[in-house]
Formats: structure tokens, sequence, C-alpha cells
């Protein structure tokens, strides 16, 4: 699994940080970091929540880039 | 937002589980090894402290675990049990210590644990607990607490 530089960027985009996301969604920060590592797969329902505070669709933030993408989750 | 954060999310449950199943599989293991030696007549430790320390070294994996992964299942009334346990510890295995190097108990008698060595290595596990807590908070804050990891 590797790291998910979609979902860093969107959230650098919003001028969030890793905490200020954990806050939004009601997670840790370690679980962001986790989730931006690659090193934890969160469920749909955290995916969903994610997805809502920064704007973006599912696809867009959490599905498999086809073969050269290297920020998969 | 979403929920309220004194509740463990999602990857901590999926950890706070995993730590009870370490502390499970460690608990069945040494009580089996117990049986194994209570069978071969073999006594490590004196009355109910075979028992006593069985338990205790799973309690100590358990919170130890919970305090490097910081899962704290309770929120921050888990500082507190730290903090009052590891004193407790420090106390129980100060006195210990002090009445073997003083010489009025023994820690062994032949090959078996007395009370006073059990109660060392319970206070031994409970100050331990603590130190893996302060350590754990040192660690925190000298990475730098809220900053964005790479």
């Amino acid at each position: 699994m590797g790291k998910n530089l979609r979902l860093k960027a969107a959230r650098a985009n919003l001028g969030l940080t890793q905490q200020g996301l954990a806050d939004m969604v009601g997670v840790t920060r370690q679980t962001i970091v986790a989730i931006e590592k690659g090193d934890y797969n969160p469920t749909v329902k955290l995916c969903i929540q994610i997805c809502q505070v920064l704007g973006k669709t599912l696809d867009g933030l959490f599905w498999p880039e086809p073969e050269g993408g290297n920020d998969r989750v | 937002m979403f929920k309220c954060r004194n509740e463990l999310d999602e990857r901590q449950l999926l950890q706070r589980g995993n730590v009870f199943q370490h502390a499970m599989i460690l608990f069945v293991v040494l009580l089996s090894i117990n049986a194994l030696l209570k069978e071969c007549d073999i006594t490590w430790a004196e009355g109910m402290y075979e028992d006593m320390l069985i338990m205790w070294v799973a309690i100590t994996l358990c919170l130890g675990e919970f305090a490097i992964l910081e899962i704290y299942p309770i929120g921050g009334g888990m500082n507190v049990i730290y903090i009052v346990e590891g004193v407790a510890g420090a106390f129980l295995f100060g006195m210990c210590l002090f009445e073997v190097l003083t010489g009025r108990e023994a820690f062994l008698t032949g090959h078996t644990l007395t009370r006073t060595g059990a109660e060392m290595v319970q206070g031994g596990c409970m100050l331990l607990l603590l130190l893996v807590f302060c350590g754990k908070k040192v660690y925190n804050h000298r990475k730098g607490g809220g900053e964005d990891e790479a």
C-alpha cells in the first residue's frame, strides 16, 4: 500500500493541517498520518467523511490510479 | 464535526483489539506453562504469587502497548491510572528492595520467589508502566505533537 499523496495534496490545498483534518472528521492525527502514509486502510465511512470535509469525491482521493501511479491507498 | 474526540477512532479500535489479543495469548501461554510446572511439582513463587505475577505480566503488556500506541480506552482517566499505579509500584518496589538489601527478607529461597521477591517483581511491572507512559509523553513532546508528519 503506497502513500496517498492525493489526500495530502487536497488537505494542503485547503490549508488544513493533519490535526485540523483529524479534528474535523473526528479521528486522531495519527490516523490521518497513517492514511497518508498508506499504513492504514480506512473504512468507507471514514473515507466519505474525509471527502466531505475536503470537497472531493471518493474516486478522486481513494480510487487506485492506473498503472504507473504510486499514490494508491 | 463527526464525533466526540474522547472516543477511540476506528484505527484505535482495531489496535485495541490487537492489544487485547496479545495479552490474551500471553496470559494463556503463561498459564499453560505454570500448569505444566505444577504438574512437575515445581513451585517458582510462594503462595498465590504465581498466579498474581502471571496476571501482572499480562496487564503490563496490555497497558504498556496502550501507552505506546496512545490508546486510552477511558480517555483522560487513564493518565491518572498510569500515574497512581506507577507511584504505588515505585513505593512497593522500593520497599521490597530495601528489605532485600538490608537482609530482612530474601528475594529467592532455593528456586522459589519469596513473597517479598514476588512483590518486588509486581512493583517493577507497575513502575515499568509509568516509565513507558512518561517515555511516550517525552517522545511526543520532543517530536513536536501538533506538527504535520511526512
